[in-house]
């Protein structure tokens, strides 16, 4: 199926989980918040998150200077 | 009751349909916590106290560095080596008389803050890493109150309202998300960027202090000065969370 990764079409998948996709398109998820459909979802969860067709997925590091 | 010369003083928020004298004197009545007087803290302390806010509690340890007076407006040249927080309240008093300005000099010390955590209305966090932020996200969810917080790096800034104590997402459940390497000193900061997120910050605040406008809870804006972008994401409590988890 397709998903968008970080606005980019990526084809998955069927039965993606989210934990799985985030290990393959990214480098490093040490530090990463990761939103399907712009909702974020806590890494404790991202394992049993099952992606959907056409889901889009942002992935981002939040900084914390000021 | 707002004096002629408050009147007078606030006239152009006056003038907003919304922005009503009742919005005003709830701002009279508000008292603040800003903990952290950088890049962020500057922002939000001159845009509180010029809009009326009637109590501003400073929480600072740090002196001024010559380093700080490009984005740190409050401050000059002839404040560098001062504490923070001793010349930020004597602008923000030149700037407002009527906005009290107290000065408190540890960051993570509960003890000194704890009467102003008690009668405050909004906790804002300004601070620059990530133990200063979890500690102020406990104290907001432990005392039930609202806390604005926003971060700002490189040319990335981020601004989130929370209210941890109602189990709808807190700033810990971000940990996972936080890269606290990427810091001011690390990674620099550019001024425009830091200054668009305290603005941020500051008017999260006043829009919970008055009601002219609502306040999305949890409601997380990204804004990347890179491409001029602003994202936003819902934030989603995380169960294991040790803060406001199961």
């Amino acid at each position: 199926m397709q998903v968008y990764f970080n606005d980019d079409p990526v084809a998955v998948p069927e039965e993606c989980s989210l934990e799985a996709m985030v290990k393959e398109l990214t480098q490093s998820n040490s530090k990463l918040a990761v939103a399907v459909n712009n909702t974020i979802v806590p890494r404790s969860q991202w394992a049993e998150f099952a992606l959907s067709e056409n889901d889009h997925i942002a992935a981002f590091t939040l900084v914390a200077g000021g | 009751m707002l004096t002629k010369e408050e009147f007078s003083r606030y006239s152009r928020h006056l003038l907003l349909e919304p922005f009503d004298d009742h919005a005003q004197q709830q701002l009279k009545r508000a008292t603040v916590i800003i903990f952290g007087i950088g890049g962020l803290g500057n922002q939000v302390s001159m845009a509180l106290a010029g809009a009326g806010v009637g109590k501003l509690v400073l929480v600072d340890n740090d002196d001024v560095a010559v380093s700080n007076l490009p984005r740190q407006w409050l401050f000059g040249s002839a404040e560098v080596g001062q504490p923070k927080i001793e010349a930020a309240a004597h602008r923000l008093t030149a700037l407002n008389p009527h906005c009290e300005v107290v000065s408190v000099p540890f960051i993570n010390d509960e003890k000194s803050i704890s009467e102003h955590l008690h009668t405050c209305n909004v906790l804002v966090d300004c601070t620059d890493n990530q133990t200063a932020r979890f500690y102020i996200n406990r104290l907001a969810y432990r005392y039930h109150t609202p806390l604005i917080t926003a971060a700002a790096s490189g040319f990335i800034a981020s601004v989130v309202a929370l209210q941890p104590w109602l189990k709808t997402g807190c700033y810990q459940c971000l940990e996972d998300a936080v890269n606290d390497t990427q810091s001011c000193i690390d990674q620099g900061i550019y001024s425009p960027v830091v200054a668009i997120a305290g603005q941020l910050q500051a008017m999260l605040t006043l829009n919970l202090l008055t009601g002219v406008a609502p306040v999305n809870w949890g409601q997380l804006s990204l804004f990347d000065g890179t491409f001029f972008t602003l994202q936003q994401f819902t934030l989603a409590r995380d169960p294991a969370c040790p803060v406001c988890g199961d």
